[in-house]
């Protein structure tokens, strides 16, 4: 009795698809201005993002409250990347959406703002990884494209935010804080706006 | 009406983000955008294809007037021109109707969830684009920021006035439209009928075959080291 009911309760609606859409347009457009972050440094660009999308991210799983959200968040993120021609994102972050659902799995953790602000913190770190990712799996075709496309000097300049590992380490911390950062901020707005006016 | 389909606008789309790792010279890059910008005035939007000329123009500028000290500024601005291309073609898909996106990928078996996230995708960056204006004016008109500089100076401030508003118009579109689709019959397991002309004709296979062409051309423009 108790599988049927939450078999009943993960089914995914039409309702569902189409909130879980919306509230993903809105972190996109977030996720595409972010990037002027990088006048300060490479390294606040994840940091910012999740700052800024931990709100949206928190009202949008209480709302849906069904397994796979983040999972198909980073699918949707993925998606838009291919489509300016960055196929690696979609296989970084599908990796990394079902390391996610791995972190939310069982229990009532869509609505506990801990496991999901945990969960969210490990999103916006593989992000942030997402340039990491090709130059240690295929290094000599990734290297070879980007010549193609940025001249030594930029390519130097990229290559010492994405090749040195006090760098990196330094990008997925201050993305792992924005997240928990965001989701933080983002309980304490819902809990004074969102929940008072019943909307979740 | 002799509007192309769907399909080839992402049949254009994925050769155009193929064409985008090729290349590896300026001179192509310029010529990948005026493709781009033939295919969108083909699709009869010239205005914004006008405009999209004219914002590649004013990046390469401000990248030729740039220092090469500036770093990471030119990277971020450098890897946006190179965008440009599939930007445009993405477009032109934005602006063919949702019904008939819907329509032309069922009949290739997409399923139907990936399907209506992809065309709520679509059709609601301008929508909410125009919320983000519309809450943008509220603050304004309440005199909330009234210098400019003043949501820099209360940064937490600014931020809940922005965010809160958005998230609870969100909540609102999403339960509207979910609505307003399932009495539409979204959840209907019926085969779609569509007023649009979806089916693959002799223009759409002109277009993707003349448009491989002309990327064919500018790749190899690249061999030649002009």
């Amino acid at each position: 009795m108790q599988t049927q009911i939450a078999t009943i309760q993960n089914k995914w609606k039409m309702r569902d698809f189409i909130t879980l859409a919306i509230f993903n347009v809105v972190m996109l457009i977030i996720m595409t201005i972010c990037p002027i972050f990088t006048i300060v440094s490479y390294l606040v660009v994840g940091g910012a993002a999740a700052l800024f999308n931990g709100p949206i991210y928190m009202v949008m799983s209480n709302k849906i409250d069904k397994r796979g959200v983040l999972f198909f968040t980073c699918i949707i993120t993925g998606l838009y990347f291919v489509a300016f021609g960055y196929a690696y994102y979609l296989l970084t972050l599908a990796v990394i959406g079902i390391i996610c659902e791995l972190v939310l799995w069982g229990g009532d953790s869509y609505k506990s703002p801990v496991r999901n602000a945990i969960g969210y913190a490990i999103f916006y770190v593989g992000w942030s990884l997402c340039g990491v990712v090709p130059l240690i799996f295929f290094r000599e075709q990734y290297l070879a494209i980007l010549k193609k496309g940025y001249s030594p000097e930029q390519l130097e300049t990229m290559l010492y935010y994405f090749d040195t590992p006090s760098m990196i380490l330094l990008m997925c911390a201050i993305s792992a804080v924005g997240g928990l950062a965001g989701c933080f901020i983002g309980n304490l707005l819902m809990k004074k706006h969102v929940k008072k006016a019943k909307l979740v | 009406m002799n509007r192309l389909g769907p399909k080839t606008h992402l049949f254009v789309l994925i050769l155009a983000s193929i064409l985008s790792t090729l290349v590896s010279n300026q001179l192509q890059a310029h010529l990948m955008v005026l493709a781009s910008a033939l295919y969108m005035l083909g699709n009869k939007l010239s205005k914004k294809s006008l405009s999209f000329v004219l914002l590649y123009i004013a990046l390469m500028a401000i990248l030729s007037i740039l220092p090469n000290g500036a770093g990471t500024a030119t990277i971020i601005l450098y890897t946006f021109a190179r965008m440009i291309p599939m930007i445009m073609i993405g477009m032109v898909l934005m602006h063919s109707t949702p019904s008939s996106i819907m329509c032309a990928f069922e009949r290739v078996y997409v399923p139907k969830p990936v399907l209506i996230m992809i065309c709520i995708l679509i059709r609601f960056f301008p929508v909410v684009l125009l919320e983000m204006k519309a809450i943008r004016d509220g603050i304004r008109a309440r005199g909330i920021f009234p210098q400019w500089y003043s949501a820099l100076l209360h940064p937490a401030m600014s931020y809940e006035c922005f965010f809160m508003p958005l998230i609870v118009r969100c909540l609102k579109l999403s339960a509207e439209l979910s609505s307003s689709a399932e009495l539409r019959g979204i959840e209907c397991g019926c085969a779609r009928t569509s007023i649009h002309p979806i089916e693959f004709r002799a223009a759409d296979g002109m277009a993707i075959g003349l448009y491989a062409l002309i990327g064919a051309a500018i790749y190899w423009t690249g061999g030649l080291n002009l």
